[in-house]
């Protein structure tokens, strides 16, 4: 099956950052489109639409517009999440790269819509080398009058910030990401209030990924049924799956909501590499549950098929896994992955995922017994539900999954037999 | 009656009488030819205090005041101070530690509740029940003689009896 | 109150305000909730997840401290599922805690014994090595266990949000988080480098914690809580009168804490309350009478120092009776200050009696035209005015009762003052920052007419938009409460006590003094004037000797006492030590601190709270009304002298109005009873107007602004008589620290 392009159409472009070769290509014309409507338009498209949040919840970006209260006496702000860390996604990268100016489009059309005349992209620190091209890209458009005041002479003014992150993957989560954003320590805020009403300086925002933001210029420019039509009813249109592991071709898809994963793997990522078996596959970036080759071949890359294996789409990071994986390296990776990047704010994550790390160090060290095993899910237990954010839920999802389904690969590594204690006589 | 019948009754009432301690006589004896011959006590025999070291010789206490919150009769006095010198310079185990320890003999009635409550096993029941002294004063003992006690356990005029011997001397009665 | 919501708590239907905190709701009702937290006033956190409950119709448990009280809310808090959610927490929390409760100072009190003997396992589920986390000394006062921290913030919240210090933050990440100083420690080195936490070392942060955490160094491994005897008694370090909790272990000070939040101060205590009692134990106290003979002095007995002292006193005051004079102070119960006054009147006949202080409280409560507000009060205040009195550094409680209104209630503060203080700076929503001692200028503003102002601003060095800002709202607004320093004085002092009258009585209008001492209104009350300085200059002339009561004058106020005292023929001083005055004098009369001794302070919302007895006086110590007691015995002179601290409260109470009615068991009861003032008659503005032009005309047109910030701690780290005493004071803010040499009597 040919490729879907329309994030990723301008890709192979020469030059495709600046904005000449961007205009050349239809570019601000959606800006310009939008301008036009009335702000309740934009966001009914978006709405209609049915385009969801990329950055792993999948909330419906029209229906998240449209809890801001335009009508307060405040600022809005829109804040673009480019804090991408999630382990095994990288699609937001090539979208800021290779294409900014879409990026920028799509936040201006954004803020248009929320009344925002300022807006932020949060950008993760180690993507130094992005916020050049960012900038520069920013510095274009103000040039040529798509940003900064009076914008097309709709009387609509709107600028873009690029604030780098410190490198802390919980400022990922929208409410963490405020508060760094703030300057302060990034750690989850309290929800409710949601940052819809009280966000960035207390003033009503929104926080969307790059991928959604990137697709709105398309479904403003192509009209809402285009775009829907894409993908399947409750998921619209289409979604960068960054795969990665045990394939022939990894790297950056772009494929409609709804392909099913098989495909991606074997089309897309031309076959398991070494045509060994497929064992295991997580599909939305680590903080999902990980799912087996019999659950991989009934599921499809939508947000409801997903949800009915068991697993989540998540922020897309498709990681695929044969038969010479050993799922209990794979979730110590994970949690350790997550024991170093859990804040400290709440018990259950802070002392949960430490807990757990020890474990694995324990069974790692040929230490474990069968009941380390048990403690493992019940320390899941405890901590799923009732962290503060959902850091705490994506450090042991990928666990109890694994437990569930690859038991053996734990078992193998516990203490084989009790070394019998005698006493001196 | 004739007189040899009267001998034989008497013989016979004698014997009798003297049943119970003639029985007693090719027994083990059980009584202690204390102070010239050692005590035997057993060995949770609750005797006075001892304080208590670690393998290194440091004091265990760590002046908890649990000993003398659970002390019926009132009977131990404690002051707490720090020693902030690493482990090897100081005397006692940990930071914290016991500057003054008194326990009253006046006052203390060997319950052992002091022991129970003790989360450290710093303090101890020794065997010792030599305590008579001919001054009133001289029952409140201080930290330097409990600490001393735990030595002088070796010397104490007593036989501990372990569980072993406790089953020989069940049979013994 | 708004709206009324009614929800269902384990089955049962209660109502509560809308907008109200559920685990609020639930405590009230005596639903208990674990939590850590959690703490009232303070801004949630959700951090301990103790506090989860079963929201229906919500699809996760939701934490109480987060969630607001909504119609129709069916809420359980005992199912199977959430004692299982709680052991799991509680699991969390024990898994890197040290267990060293033995050698934990809160042990005995600990919140999360409490929690888990109530709520946790009794097994440990935690089968891998613990972190080891050095201890940390934060500074002098407070020491750090990281290990036994629960990560609640309330440290944090109550330096943010109550002192307005900002003293502490977390530092590093996940399992490593620790409390810390900002700015300080972000090298995990840095933790023994030494003291580093830059703040008020008010102690709050210990309060509170509901683990062994943080802790005083002051009181460590001094005793347990089960221990120590806790007495209630008042704070003798300012005029707020906070209320303390004295632990004493058989006859030694061992710590101060508040008095189980249930004061007027709450959990609050500033560094002189929390560390600088312990004085009271200092091996330096006079224990025995003393005579000068010679160059030296010698111990006597009781009789004799009472004898030696009887005799002066009455062959001098034979020759003429006012040439006695009798001065106490602001630090004395009003129990001692009241048998003072009647040894003075009754005893001795003379005139010249009064107290060495320098504020005229007695003017100001002669003129009051409205009541004064309690500390509570003041938290509600919608409109503060506040001239003069650096509240942070002299009145902590009354600063933080003010931060409070402004923090909760939004309050509007305005603030005059000739020294920029952190109040001014940090919560003043207006501030007028004047020339020094031009305060009668701004309060000529408000009473004179319009037309004044451009001068009355040039007087003050102000703008005339800003006086002319302060005038409209003060004149405009619905309710005020009028805070005044100890700085303002005389007619300046009296016109504002005339502001309320002034103002129009309709509104609600009240004052708060900012009183220096302990007991200044108190002292006042019971009829000792503030006219130490102007009998002083009688010393050697018409007033040839001198009982002083527990001033030291000689260091307060430098040379000129110290000279006047050296021309009497006879001075008798009574102290707790021998301070540079007390060497001056022939006779040196032990007597008991404020922890020795019962008896009633009068604080600076004019309510009485009760002084107890903690420990016993060391050596031969009395208290003061005891010591005149017997020398009124010794001379013969009736003074109507009663036996106890008791009795001399009902004579006061019978003697004086404003006390009608107040009994040491309503002060029990109600632990501060607010004494009822006698409001003056509004005088005629030109009388007021008149008097404040001839202030206004002695100030100083060439004096420049004062620019400097007062520095933190400024007020609260002097070393004085008494703190010079306390150990752990003296170690961190010692004279031999050169930049905290000024010493006052403090």
């Amino acid at each position: 099956m040919a490729e879907l392009k329309v994030l990723t159409a301008r890709f192979g472009t020469p030059n495709s950052t600046h904005i000449d070769t961007y205009l050349r290509d239809g570019g601000y014309k959606a800006l310009e489109k939008a301008l036009k409507m009335t702000q309740d338009d934009v966001i009914n498209e978006v709405k209609k639409s049915a385009l969801r949040g990329r950055g792993g919840a999948g909330f419906s970006a029209g229906v998240k517009w449209s809890f801001v209260p335009r009508q307060l006496n405040k600022p809005k702000y829109l804040v673009c999440n480019a804090d991408e860390s999630e382990p095994g996604t990288c699609k937001d990268r090539p979208l800021m790269e290779l294409d900014p100016h879409q990026l920028i489009e799509g936040m201006a059309i954004g803020s248009y819509a929320l009344g925002a005349n300022l807006s932020f992209i949060y950008i993760r620190g180690e993507y130094w080398y992005l916020i050049d091209i960012l900038e520069k890209a920013i510095q274009q458009a103000k040039d040529r009058g798509y940003l900064g005041k009076n914008i097309l002479g709709s009387g609509f003014d709107h600028n873009i910030i690029v604030h780098p992150g410190a490198g802390a993957y919980i400022c990922g989560e929208e409410t963490a990401l405020l508060n760094s954003l703030e300057g302060k320590r990034g750690h989850p805020r309290i929800k409710p209030p949601f940052p819809a009403v009280v966000g960035l300086y207390g003033c009503p925002t929104v926080v969307n990924n790059v991928e959604t933001l990137a697709a709105v210029p398309h479904i403003i420019n192509k009209g809402a049924d285009w775009y829907r039509e894409l993908g399947t009813e409750k998921s619209g249109g289409s979604k960068m799956f960054s795969l990665s592991g045990h394939v022939n071709k990894p790297g950056n898809y772009e494929v409609r909501m709804g392909y099913p994963l098989m495909d991606l793997i074997n089309i897309e990522g031309a076959g398991m590499r070494g045509g060994k078996k497929l064992k295991a596959v997580i599909v939305g970036g680590s903080s999902v549950p990980i799912i087996n080759a019999e659950a991989a071949a009934k599921c499809n890359l939508d947000y409801e098929s997903c949800q009915s294996v068991g697993t989540m789409l998540g922020s897309g990071g498709v990681i695929v896994m044969d038969e010479t994986v050993d799922i209990f390296e794979t979730t110590f990776n994970l949690i350790r992955f997550y024991n170093h990047e859990s804040c400290g704010w709440c018990t259950p994550c802070r002392e949960g995922t430490d807990w757990l790390l020890k474990i694995f160090k324990k069974i790692k060290a040929g230490m474990g017994e069968e009941s380390d095993l048990d403690l493992i899910l019940k320390l899941c237990v405890n901590i799923e539900g009732r962290s503060h954010c959902p850091l705490g839920e994506a450090a042991v999802w990928p666990i109890t999954s694994a437990l569930k389904h690859f038991s053996d690969d734990f078992k193998k590594h516990l203490r084989k037999s009790l070394p019998v204690l005698t006493m001196a006589k | 009656m004739s007189i040899l019948g009267e001998v034989v009754e008497s013989v016979k009432a004698i014997v009798k009488g003297l049943r119970v301690t003639l029985s007693y006589i090719p027994k083990e004896k059980l009584t202690n030819q204390y102070p010239d011959e050692p005590v035997q006590v057993f060995s949770a025999y609750r005797g006075e205090h001892y304080l208590n070291v670690d393998e290194n010789g440091k004091e265990r206490c760590v002046a908890c005041f649990l000993c003398s919150a659970a002390c019926p009769a009132n009977a131990i006095y404690i002051e707490a101070d720090e020693d902030l010198r690493p482990y090897k310079e100081r005397f006692t185990k940990e930071e914290r530690f016991a500057k003054v320890y008194n326990i009253d003999y006046g006052k203390c009635i060997l319950c052992g509740f002091c022991v129970e409550a003790c989360p450290k096993d710093a303090i101890k029941h020794g065997h010792n029940f030599e305590m008579a002294v001919t001054n009133f004063a001289d029952l409140i003992k201080d930290k330097t003689y409990l600490l001393k006690n735990r030595e002088r356990e070796s010397q104490l005029p007593v036989i501990i009896i372990d569980e072993i011997t406790r089953e020989k001397y069940a049979k013994a009665k | 109150m708004g709206d009324i919501v009614n929800l269902k708590i384990n089955g049962k239907d209660y109502q509560a305000p809308k907008g109200k905190l559920l685990i609020e709701v639930c405590l009230e009702n005596g639903i208990h909730v674990p939590n850590f937290c959690y703490y009232p006033d303070l801004t949630p956190q959700a951090a301990c997840r103790m506090c989860l409950v079963r929201i229906e119709k919500m699809h996760k448990l939701a934490t109480s401290c987060t969630v607001e009280v909504g119609e129709g809310m069916v809420v359980h808090t005992e199912t199977e599922e959430l004692l299982e959610a709680r052991k799991g927490m509680l699991d969390f929390i024990l898994g890197n805690h040290p267990l060293d409760c033995p050698v934990c100072d809160k042990g005995g009190q600990c919140e999360l014994q409490d929690m888990v003997f109530e709520h946790g396992t009794v097994y440990a589920h935690y089968n891998v090595k613990k972190q080891a986390t050095p201890e940390w000394r934060l500074s002098p006062f407070i020491a750090y266990d990281p290990q036994r921290c629960v990560r609640c913030y309330r440290c944090i919240r109550e330096c943010t949000e109550v002192m307005d210090v900002n003293a502490l933050g977390k530092i590093f990440r996940g399992t490593h988080e620790v409390i810390g100083p900002y700015g300080l420690g972000m090298d995990k080195r840095g933790m023994d480098k030494g003291y580093s936490l830059d703040c008020e070392q008010c102690g709050n942060c210990v309060e509170i914690c509901p683990v062994g955490a943080l802790l005083s160094v002051d009181s460590r491994f001094r005793s347990r809580p089960w221990d120590m005897k806790e007495t209630v008694t008042t704070c003798t370090h300012c005029g707020d009168g906070c209320q303390i909790n004295l632990g004493v272990r058989g006859n030694d000070y061992v710590r101060v804490a508040s008095k189980d939040m249930k004061g007027i101060n709450g959990e609050f205590l500033c560094v002189k309350g929390r560390y600088g009692c312990s004085f009271i134990s200092s091996q330096e106290r006079i224990t025995k009478p003393m005579i000068r003979r010679g160059d030296k002095f010698e111990e006597v007995s009781w009789e004799e120092a009472l004898r030696f002292t009887a005799n002066k006193l009455k062959e001098i005051s034979a020759k003429n009776k006012d040439s006695v004079a009798i001065l106490g102070s602001p630090r004395l119960t009003n129990e001692s200050s009241f048998t003072l006054r009647r040894f003075a009147e009754k005893g001795l006949g003379t005139s010249n009696f009064g107290q060495v202080a320098d504020s005229d409280w007695d003017r100001f409560f002669a003129n009051l035209t409205a009541p004064i507000a309690t500390h509570n009060q003041v938290k509600k205040a919608k409109n503060i005015l506040m001239i003069g009195g650096d509240a942070t550094e002299n009145h902590p409680l009354s600063a933080m009762v003010i931060r409070y209104a402004v923090r909760k209630h939004n309050a509007n503060l305005m603030v005059v003052n000739s020294r920029r203080t952190k109040i001014a700076r940090r919560q003043a929503k207006l501030f007028l920052h004047i020339r020094p001692e031009s305060e009668a200028a701004i309060v000529a503003a408000i009473f004179e007419s319009e037309s004044e102002l451009a001068r009355l601003a040039d007087l003050a060095k102000v703008k005339v938009e800003q006086l002319q800002k302060l005038r409209e709202k003060v004149l405009g607004s619905e309710e005020l409460t009028i805070v005044v320093g100890p700085e303002v004085q005389g007619a300046t002092l009296e016109a504002v006590a005339q502001l309320a009258g002034f103002l129009n009585k309709e509104r609600a209008v009240n004052y708060l003094p900012l009183a220096k001492y302990n007991n200044s209104i108190g002292s006042v009350d019971m009829g000792l004037k503030p006219n130490g300085h102007n009998l002083m200059k009688a010393f050697g002339s018409q007033i040839q000797a001198l009982y002083l009561a527990g001033s030291n004058p000689v260091e307060q106020y430098g040379k000129d006492w110290e000279n006047a005292l050296r021309k009497l023929s006879f001075l008798a001083v009574a102290e707790l030590f021998m301070t540079q005055t007390a060497r001056l004098a022939d006779v040196v009369f032990p007597v008991n601190s404020f922890a020795e001794q019962d008896g009633t302070f009068t604080n600076n919302a004019t309510q009485v709270q009760r002084v107890q007895r903690a420990l016993e006086g060391a050596g031969q110590v009395r208290p003061d009304w005891m010591v005149i007691n017997a020398l009124a015995r010794e001379m013969r002179v009736d003074i109507g002298a009663k036996g106890s601290s008791v009795s001399i409260f009902r004579d006061v109470t019978a003697e004086l109005a404003s006390y009608n009615g107040i009994t040491y068991e309503r002060i029990k009861k109600e632990s501060a009873v607010q004494t009822t003032r006698a409001l003056a008659q509004t005088k005629d503005s030109s009388i007021i107007c008149k008097d404040l032009a001839a202030e206004c005309s002695k100030i100083n047109t060439s004096a420049e602004l004062n620019k400097t910030n007062v520095a933190q701690g400024e007020g609260l780290f002097r070393i004085g008589t008494m703190t010079r005493h306390s150990p752990v004071m003296q170690e961190a803010f010692g004279e031999s620290k050169e930049e905290k040499a000024e010493t006052v009597n403090a």
